[in-house]
């Protein structure tokens, strides 16, 4: 079997621009910014090439050599589940905002901060353990199980 | 907008603070575990579970490469945690893979949550090498010096 590969790279540059780009709306009170992440989430889990954030890592941060490649043996689809669930709660933090509940929005903005930080500062992703659990809870669409390697 | 930088500072921080309490909650009770689990030699602990596909994907390899490479000077124990819960609840494990590196004397040399890269591993195994540097006394491990 052909091993599958991620770079980790290209996914920790994702996690920093949401981080970085929700704080900024949460300290601007500029909530299209969340729209905006939301938007870029769901469009880089639907169609992972047009993916933004992944392409600036692609087509400036590593060519300039500000972040090194970081290919490792891993199944894309938990990540992508993971940007997705990220993706999800931020447009429900948008329609939270455009229904006047400012306070809702950010508790789930800071809520994918959070998860994104974990992600990014020690490694621990879970919307990846979430894909792993539904896939072992045989929870249709959910069809890529963890790579055996002896 | 200083509020919201305030804001953002203080929630930050919280989490910070947060997360190092349980980092820091995990080394006191792996500083406990470990005095039960002196070998004599450094070890590595290597916590991992059937369905951790970072376990199989990316840690056992580089565990396995640095294995071949240091032979028998250090002890390595791979714990699945679904055979032995009493084990990752011992060492307060809370995380996926998780790995620690003991010294001869059982003292906690590193905990690392999530992938240990092979760069890191390697450097921990060597501090836990250095019996000099961790033990000046010869005194027994885990006695405070009188």
């Amino acid at each position: 079997m052909n091993e599958r590969k991620v770079d980790h790279s290209a996914l920790r540059t994702n996690q920093a621009f949401i981080i970085g780009l929700s704080i900024l709306a949460f300290i601007l009170n500029a909530w299209p910014l969340v729209t905006f992440v939301a938007a870029v989430m769901l469009v880089g889990t639907l169609w992972p090439n047009a993916a933004l954030f992944k392409a600036v890592y692609l087509y400036a941060l590593k060519p300039l050599k500000i972040a090194q490649p970081d290919v490792r043996v891993d199944n894309p689809e938990p990540h992508l589940f993971a940007q997705g669930v990220g993706g999800v709660v931020l447009t429900l933090a948008t329609i939270a905002f455009a229904l006047t509940s400012p306070i809702a929005g950010w508790v789930l903005t800071w809520i994918v901060v959070a998860l994104a930080a974990l992600n990014l500062f020690a490694g621990i992703c879970v919307g990846c353990m979430m894909y792993y659990w539904f896939n072992r809870l045989g929870v249709r669409g959910f069809t890529v199980a963890p790579i055996e390697r002896k | 907008m200083l509020e919201r930088i305030a804001i953002t500072i203080v929630l930050i921080g919280l989490g910070v603070l947060a997360y190092r309490l349980l980092l820091s909650a995990q080394r006191r009770q792996a500083v406990a575990a470990s005095r039960r689990d002196c070998v004599g030699r450094p070890s590595l602990l290597v916590f991992t579970s059937p369905t951790c596909a970072p376990c199989k994907l990316q840690q056992m390899p580089i565990v396995n490469r640095l294995m071949d490479e240091w032979g028998d000077r250090i002890s390595l124990r791979v714990i699945d945690v679904t055979e032995q819960p009493d084990m990752a609840t011992r060492f307060g494990v809370w995380s996926l893979p998780t790995t620690i590196v003991l010294d001869g004397s059982g003292h906690v040399e590193a905990i690392n949550q999530g992938i240990a890269g092979a760069v890191k591993l390697r450097e921990q195994f060597e501090r836990a090498c250095q019996p000099a540097v961790n033990a000046p006394t010869n005194r027994p491990a885990n006695q405070p010096a009188n």
